[in-house]
């Protein structure tokens, strides 16, 4: 039981070849393009949802900021789909890999803030010290503040990474209730299968959700710094 | 912006429109004084709490350089130290 609790997050191996690089590239068959001038329903879709998410999240970096537009819609892209194809049975998720998520927490961290030191450098050091503070407390608040920007890609990845965890667990655990009372008592059996299918549902949400705050986040950062 | 006359119904017995622009005026004061290099023309700091205070930009970043700067004396202290003293031999 306990081995099969957690068999769902090992990365999938075929012949001895991880097969994480292909799990990765898959979300982006189901976004395809098209050559031509009135798509398709699927695409006309996909770019309505996609003009309302840059509307919404684009209105909060400036100019400089908005450059990174097209980055973060592939981000939200690519955490909402790998979250949502992970809510299939059987399926791997890749974000519930920490490694993934740091992987990609780091670096759009690193890249917002190095464009801030590069581009405000003064702005970006006298952040570190929030205006009006007491000057007692100046020095403890510049460490404090060193430490809470440190934390931020940390936060971002493992944020990520505990939630659609957790999910999964429970998922697996109250299906595996389910499965178990069946035999003992139906009636428990049937109301622990309604938790299971309102646990399902909170968990599409979570899904795209976590999507959405990840990215928002980055924007963010980046809106701090430019 | 001109906030005083920036609601032309100011004045005319409309106290609604009257408080939507005090609310518009305090909230952009306050934009005001959060903002960086325009805000620090406000401030008249004299002697050293002209380059140390924590409500310029300037101020703020030279604080912040001096406390970082101040850390890296005391670690750079510390390991100097530890290198002076000699170690201990076992008898």
């Amino acid at each position: 039981m306990n081995e099969n609790l957690f068999a769902s997050f090992i990365t999938p191996m075929m012949f001895g070849l991880p097969l994480v690089t292909l799990i990765v590239l898959f979300p982006s068959l189901l976004f395809p393009t098209s050559n031509r001038l009135v798509n398709n329903r699927l695409i006309s879709l996909q770019q309505w949802m996609l003009q309302l998410v840059s509307k919404q999240m684009m209105s909060i970096p400036n100019t400089k900021g908005q450059t990174w537009a097209l980055m973060l819609m592939s981000l939200i892209l690519f955490i909402g789909s790998t979250n949502l194809l992970g809510l299939l049975p059987h399926s791997f998720t890749p974000t519930t890999q920490l490694s993934m998520n740091l992987g990609m927490a780091i670096p759009l961290w690193a890249g917002a803030v190095i464009t801030g030191f590069r581009n405000k450098t003064k702005a970006s050091l006298a952040h570190f010290l929030p205006q009006g503070t007491p000057t007692p407390l100046i020095p403890m608040l510049v460490i404090i503040e060193t430490i809470s920007l440190f934390i931020q890609p940390v936060a971002l990845a493992v944020r990520l990474t505990a939630n659609i965890t957790a999910g999964h667990l429970l998922i697996h655990l109250i299906g595996g209730a389910t499965l178990a009372l069946m035999s003992i008592n139906t009636t428990t059996a049937l109301i622990t299968f309604i938790i299971l299918i309102l646990l399902t549902v909170l968990e599409f949400a979570v899904a795209m959700i976590q999507a959405y705050v990840f990215t928002l986040l980055v924007s963010l950062y980046l809106h701090d710094n430019t | 912006m001109d906030l005083d006359h920036a609601s032309p119904l100011c004045g005319a017995g409309m106290e609604s429109d009257c408080l939507l622009v005090r609310a518009h005026r305090e909230a952009f004061a306050l934009i005001e004084i959060m903002a960086g290099p325009e805000a620090d023309a406000q401030f008249h700091f004299t002697g050293i709490k002209k380059y140390f205070n924590s409500y310029t930009l300037t101020g703020r970043m030279n604080c912040v350089l001096a406390t970082y700067g101040s850390i890296a004396l005391i670690v750079l202290y510390f390991k100097l130290r530890s290198k002076k003293t000699p170690a201990v031999k076992a008898t």
